[in-house]
């Protein structure tokens, strides 16, 4: 169920494909595009002006898909679900106070279109050039659980080929790229810890996954 | 399994419940009208969809007094454990207001999409599982789709769809600033049409199994759903409109229906040129003939997450009657639009299908296939 997986927080990010095969590193400076574009693979336009959690969010999503080779086999119709508000409410908060503090005469637009809860999911469907279907869904019960579940259906309704779930907070982001065929145990190594928040759950990834080999 | 929409109510503009916005659309008569509300402001307009008896009290949200009236009458009347899902853009923004102009750092939290959710659940009794859905402009119509989708694969027998959004200066500065916005009552599909009107709503919507005894008198089955991104631009949309297309078409497809049953189309149509002239060129793109098609954001506003259920509400209400609503404010359609749109209701045609289409920021597009319950 779970291909790949990619995180990424202000200081490291990292990555595990289908077999096990794992690749980390520190995270660069996001203001930097031409590092970040290595990192992602691909230009992305406007990288340096995104929200600070959108940037966090695209280089785990992008982390993900890289790892699960669905690019590589042609695979473009990819869903994109996201859970989290803290990002969204910070977006929220930063776009009203710029158009107070700027006289509240007109908002500005480059920071409302922030203020979605799919904002990041938008931009990597830009940046990665994706096609699916793309969704925020909180759960109240098991929002991470319930997120995975949801990109599955998804894909078994042929709404998607394959789905990248998105875990995000302000200063962490974990994706999980779900596809139809069964994974190679990712979910098993994640028994017990996926429910935990973004910050503490790239933590756990990047300690679990720190002596596995390098893709 | 056939999936219907059972049970449904609203509030717009034009009042509460279904008739004032049935006999408001075919009426022709807008209900948006200059408010005063952001007169200091300088904002591009002053049009706006508000309800204009909402009872607010002084540190309540709009959304709030809408779904309080709206939900409180339903207290009990659905088993504890039904899941429902609620769809939002915005939700409670009237704290993330609070929080800058009064300097109320810990208004913040209270504006959480799953404090309203919380609030909501409480309202009806409900102590089952529970979901905020978002997806821009689509919100609601996504939350459908993904209810339908736990019916039919057999999660649960119903689903609870709540949708609301409401007029805020949060998100009339946002428009304005993106220059979005209509200076005269929208008018969607109109060879003048040059913006949008925010208006604001809640509704309601039972999704069962048909089987369900709560299904006795439904007027609509769903019967397929889809959604795609363009992948193009955060807001401007996809001159080609293959996103919206694509999801047309699979829609379809889950249906095992042609495009060609297809006789009305309910579509998104803001009254921006792009949206609306994006739409006309995936309807003609994927259909052969033009179709009844009509917009309800001329009338009603645009009411940002809700504006899917509410279209879907009024699309099962025209399989019922048999009348396709014309699209209120237009006077003269768009070239692309001639023979599609109507400013006056039409007949629709005997046992077509209807097509309820959406489209948001992000490139988000989505479409839903209904047929008549009589008819299916």
């Amino acid at each position: 169920m779970i291909n790949a997986l990619g995180w990424c927080d202000n200081q490291r990010w990292g990555r595990v494909g289908p077999q096990g095969a794992s690749r980390q590193g520190t995270t660069p400076d996001l203001s930097a595009s031409a590092e970040v574009e290595t990192l992602i693979g691909r230009r992305v336009k406007y990288f340096a002006r995104m929200p600070i959690q959108t940037r966090i969010g695209l280089i785990a999503m992008s982390q993900a898909l890289q790892a699960s080779g669905w690019v590589e086999s042609g695979m473009r119709e990819i869903g994109m679900t996201t859970a989290g508000y803290n990002g969204c409410l910070d977006a929220n908060h930063r776009y009203f106070r710029d158009y107070v503090e700027t006289g509240r005469v007109n908002g500005r637009g480059s920071l409302f279109i922030y203020t979605l809860a799919t904002s990041t999911v938008g931009e990597a469907a830009i940046a990665l050039r994706l096609s699916g279907p793309t969704l925020y869904v909180h759960s109240d019960v098991a929002p991470v659980t319930t997120l995975i579940e949801l990109s599955q259906q998804m894909v078994e309704e042929g709404q998607s080929q394959g789905a990248l779930a998105l875990w995000s907070d302000t200063l962490a982001a974990v994706c999980f790229a779900v596809g139809a065929e069964v994974g190679d145990g990712l979910d098993e190594m994640l028994d017990g810890h996926r429910e935990l928040n973004p910050s503490m759950l790239t933590n756990h990834l990047t300690t679990k996954f720190s002596g596995m080999r390098v893709a | 399994m056939k999936v219907v929409i059972a049970q449904s109510d609203v509030v717009t503009s034009y009042g509460w419940g279904m008739d004032p916005l049935w006999s408001g659309l075919l009426s022709g008569k807008p209900a948006i009208r200059p408010t005063p509300w952001f007169a200091e402001r300088g904002f591009v307009s002053n049009q706006a969809a508000l309800i204009a008896d909402l009872d607010t009290n002084s540190d309540g949200s709009r959304v709030m007094a809408m779904l309080r009236r709206l939900l409180t009458p339903l207290a009990g009347k659905f088993d504890p454990q039904t899941p429902i899902l609620l769809a939002t853009i915005v939700g409670e923004i009237e704290y993330v207001q609070r929080a800058v102009l009064d300097d109320e750092a810990q208004s913040l939290a209270q504006a959480r999409p799953e404090r309203l959710l919380q609030q909501a659940k409480t309202i009806l009794g409900l102590r089952g599982s529970g979901m905020v859905v978002s997806s821009a402009c689509a919100s609601s119509s996504a939350a459908i789709a993904l209810a339908a989708s736990m019916i039919r694969k057999g999660q649960t027998e119903k689903v609870l769809v709540v949708a609301c959004d409401a007029v805020s200066e949060f998100v009339y500065s946002g428009f304005s600033g993106l220059l979005s916005l209509s200076t005269q009552p929208a008018r969607p599909f109109g060879a003048d049409c040059d913006g949008l009107s925010l208006g604001e709503a809640a509704a309601w919507a039972l999704v069962t199994d048909a089987r369900a005894p709560e299904a006795n008198g439904c007027s609509a089955e769903i019967l397929g759903w889809a959604s795609a991104t363009d992948a193009v631009h955060m807001t401007a949309t996809d001159r080609c409109a293959q996103g919206l297309s694509r999801a047309i078409e699979k829609a379809c497809g889950m249906a095992k229906r042609s495009p060609q049953d297809v006789a009305l189309i309910a579509a998104h149509g803001t009254g921006t040129p792009f949206n609306d002239t994006m739409e006309m060129t995936a309807f003609r793109a994927v259909f052969v003939e033009p179709r009844p098609t009509f917009s309800i954001k001329g009338g009603a506003g645009h009411t940002l997450g809700a504006a899917g259920l509410l279209q879907l509400l009024v699309v099962c209400k025209a399989l019922a009657t048999g009348i396709v609503p014309g699209t209120v404010g237009l006077n003269a359609p768009d070239p692309l639009a001639r023979d599609w749109v109507s400013r006056k209701p039409t007949a629709m045609a005997t046992g077509g299908l209807a097509l309820s289409t959406n489209s948001g920021f992000g490139g988000v597009n989505t479409a839903i296939l209904l047929e008549g319950a009589a008819r299916s």
